[in-house]
This record gives C-alpha cells, structure tokens and sequence, in this order.
C-alpha cells in the first residue's frame, strides 16, 4: 500500500529546471533514499511533498501529512526542546508524555532538555530536531540530510530509531550524502541529477558491495552534471 | 483554532524569554520615573510634560519591541527555515501567519501593564509631591492615550508580516519596515505643506498623486491630536475614539489579509 505516491512533478525556478517530470511512491515499511550531488534538485522534491514549494505541474498523494526534518532549520533558540515538543504534541492531539519520551529516545540529556536551546551543541539540536520530528509516531517520515551534525554513535542511535520506525509501519524518504547510512536503512535508491531521477536502484544485501557500487553511480551522475 | 492558539501561545513564550524583552521590561518599571527629572523643571502644568515624556517613551519602546523582537523573529523564521517546523505539523500558512500575529502582538500586553503601572506610581507621586502642578485627570489620560497610541503599532505589525510575506531576510524586512516608518512620519508634514498655493502651484500634479496615493497606504503613526487632546484634557468625542479605533484595525486587518495572500503562493524553499 503506497503511502506517498508522486507523479510527474516539475518545478521550475527563474529559468532552472529544478525538478523535471520526477515519479516515485513508497509503500508502507519501507524507506527509500535520495541521493544526488548538491543542486540536484533531492530539497526541491522534499519540500514540493510537503507544500513548501508550489510544484508546476504533476500531483502528490499522501495517506497523511508527512513528518519533516530540515537539512539546516534552526530551532527557536530561546525555547527549551521540551517546549518545542510538547508544543507539537499538543497541537498533534499526542499526549504531552510522548515529548520527553521522544527526546530521552534521541538521547537528549535530562538536563539539557528544559534548557534554551541556543545553549545546546550541533549535535543536540539534531538530536532535539529528530526527537521532534518523530514524536508524534508519524507514518509517513521525510527526512534531509539527518545524520548531519551528529558522531558515530549518534548516527548509529538514529539509524535504529529509524529503522525500528519501519518495521512499525512507517515509510521513509531520506536524502542524504552519506551513502553508507543509506544502505543501511534504504529498501530503495534514488539517484538525482538535473532534476531527474537518473537511477532506481533496489537494494538487496545491504553490504559493503552495494555502497561501492552507489558510490561509483553517484560519482558518475555527480561529474556528468558538472 | 487550536493549533492558531498553541503557536500564539509558543511565540508569546518565545519572545518573553528573550534577553531583550526582559531587558526592556526591566526597563519600562523605572523609565516613567526618570521622566519625572525633566518634568520637574517646567513650571507650569508639570502634568502635561509628564504625559507628553511617557508617551514620547511610549513611542520608543514599542518601536524597539517591533524592530528588535518581532523583527528579527519572523525574519529568522523565513530566513533560517524555522517556520519549516510550524508548517510541517501540518499548519495552513494562514494559521501560522495568524498565530505570530496573534503571539507578537500580545507580547505588547505585559510591557503595556508594566508601563501603565509604572507610569500610573509615577503621576501619583507627581500629584502628591507637586499638589497644583499636576491636573486631577492625568491619570486617566494617560492610561487611554496609551492604549489608543497602542492601536497604529498594531497596524505596523500587520505591515510587518506584509513585508515577511515576500520577504527573504532580515536586512530586506528591516530596510522595508524602517522605510514605512520614515515615510509614516515625514509624508504628513508633506501633505500639509501642500496646503499652501504657492507650492501647490510649484508641484506637479503627478508628485502631489503619488504623494497622497502613498499617504493613503500607509498606517497613521502619529497618533498625534489624540495624544495632544490626551495630554492637555481636551475633550474627544466618542465618535472620534471609534473611528480611529476602526481605522487601526481595519487597517491591521487588511494588511494580514494580504498578507497571508501573498505568503500563501510563496516558494518556501
């Protein structure tokens, strides 16, 4: 069962052909990843799903509204990520429980979560971000660049909440450079060039092999753009 | 609704939790007291320098509120993508434009409380130190001249989101903003000396249009022959209140709506 399904979507910004004739659905469990080099248009399809941007042409299906994480939105910096939190779950009918649940699941310190949030570290507002996104259980998850800012083991924590979160149902659209993250959660690969989705890729192992091989893939479509 | 509410009730959290509004809090409980020392040298109806200085103060800070807090918080929100955040739960942009609105303006309340306080202990002080210097009403005319000198900022908090909405960052919104404040202050003047025939007779009649045209889009700042009447206990009529109450907020009211217009066909990206 598809729960995002996008047909022909174009944009176009001044004379730039952000996105063109671009196609895709992701059914439920399952995640699909985007890869492409910078300008490549992976933003530019995230935001035209979730309204941000007004496409041209073409339509998109949701089940529901998506949950979204911002490659570098800045939270408000005056707030405390409890505040933030408990903010969106109240708003989302979730109980106000479910935000400090969240942020102790992103791993947020118990201290820092009632503290301002311009007082946090790069890598706690990305965990605040995530712990924000994923709150309110969404079942359909946009996510760009999300491991940025984060260590190893932050990465690793959010791989499995991420993971765990598909095999609870939701699907996840993904954009990020760091093809091995990718595999590791991904069913499936988009690769981006020009606006277009270049290569569908299925990923079957999920092993080392198959990074290598999406990295010479991202290195062609990468320099035939330039 | 709800949704509208959270967030204006989030945005009135955020904006009094920054430095700056704390500071200008702290600020406003002891500023009508200073305007006590200049007052105090004028040997006539000391009470009417008084109202005069608290309102001139009342200018500023409600000034510095919608230049240095709402500002940079709606700029930040476009430039930085926070309002991503806000959108994304999902919110219509009319919902998120009308929750700041309502948080931004109601983040006026506290600071007018604390001025009406501070400057209400301020006149009475007045009163009993300087008996027959300070008339018996200036109490209540300061606590109305201050809320109706309220009513254009709210106007120029609507023209504020008019500007964010195509808006792409801070410098753009402030060089704007500060324009049509400019313009509010010096294009009456303006107008007023067209009065006179002889430069009637030396300006085309293109400039006076485009003169006038301009008047009539931007909100009346000056707030002028109410504060005056306030000041020195001239009688208003009711009918005058209404109408300037109406014509603030119809005035505020009009610029949202077109400001959420223009905001909702704007690329987010």
């Amino acid at each position: 069962m598809s729960c995002l399904e996008v047909k022909n979507l174009s944009k176009i910004f001044g004379q730039d052909m952000a996105l063109e004739q671009v196609s895709l659905h992701i059914d439920k469990n399952k995640a699909v990843g985007l890869l492409g080099a910078n300008g490549a248009g992976k933003s530019t399809l995230i935001k035209c799903i979730l309204g941000l941007v007004n496409p041209d042409s073409g339509s998109i299906n949701t089940d529901e509204p998506p949950a979204y994480l911002a490659e570098l939105a800045q939270l408000p910096a005056s707030l405390s990520a409890l505040d933030l939190l408990t903010y969106k779950c109240r708003s989302s009918n979730y109980p106000s429980s479910a935000a400090k649940d969240s942020l102790n699941e992103f791993g947020l310190p118990d201290k820092a979560q009632n503290k301002p949030i311009r007082t946090y570290s790069k890598g706690m507002r990305q965990r605040a971000s995530l712990a924000l996104t994923l709150c309110n259980h969404p079942r359909l998850i946009l996510l760009d660049e999300p491991m940025s800012g984060l260590d190893a083991l932050g990465r690793a924590e959010t791989l499995a909440t991420l993971k765990h979160r598909k095999k609870q149902g939701a699907a996840i659209l993904m954009s990020s450079h760091i093809v091995s993250d990718m595999v590791q959660l991904c069913d499936r690969i988009l690769i981006m060039a020009h606006g277009k989705i270049c290569e569908n890729i299925t990923l079957v192992t999920h092993s080392l092999h198959e990074v290598k091989i999406l990295e010479e893939k991202l290195k062609h479509w990468t320099e035939s753009a330039q | 609704m709800k949704k509208t509410l959270f967030l204006a009730l989030l945005t009135l959290r955020e904006i009094a939790s920054q430095r700056i509004y704390q500071i200008l809090a702290a600020i406003l409980m002891f500023v009508p007291w200073l305007m006590l020392i200049p007052a105090s040298l004028f040997m006539l109806d000391i009470g009417k320098v008084i109202i005069d200085l608290l309102f001139l103060c009342l200018h500023c800070w409600l000034l510095v509120y919608i230049f240095f807090i709402a500002t940079p918080l709606l700029a930040r929100d476009i430039e930085q993508s926070t309002c991503h955040i806000f959108l994304t739960l999902p919110m219509s942009r009319a919902q998120y434009f009308l929750a700041r609105f309502a948080g931004i303006t109601s983040g006026f309340l506290p600071l007018l409380l604390l001025f009406l306080i501070s400057g209400s202990l301020a006149i009475a002080f007045a009163s009993s130190a300087w008996q027959g210097y300070v008339g018996s009403n200036t109490d209540t005319s300061f606590i109305f001249g201050t809320l109706l000198i309220l009513l254009p900022y709210i106007a120029l908090t609507a023209v504020l989101f008019l500007i964010t909405s195509s808006a792409s960052g801070l410098p753009e919104i402030t060089v704007f903003l500060f324009s049509v404040w400019i313009l509010c202050w010096t294009i009456p003047p303006v107008l007023a000396a067209l009065q006179n025939v002889e430069i009637q007779q030396s300006t085309s009649n293109i400039v006076m249009v485009i003169i006038q045209a301009t008047n009539q889009l931007l909100p009346d700042l000056s707030s002028s022959e109410i504060s005056l009447a306030m000041a020195h206990n001239h009688t208003i009529e009711t009918v005058q209140v209404i109408g300037y109450c109406i014509h603030h907020l119809a005035y505020a009211l009009l610029a949202m709506l077109i400001a959420i217009l223009l905001f909702r066909r704007r690329d987010l990206s």
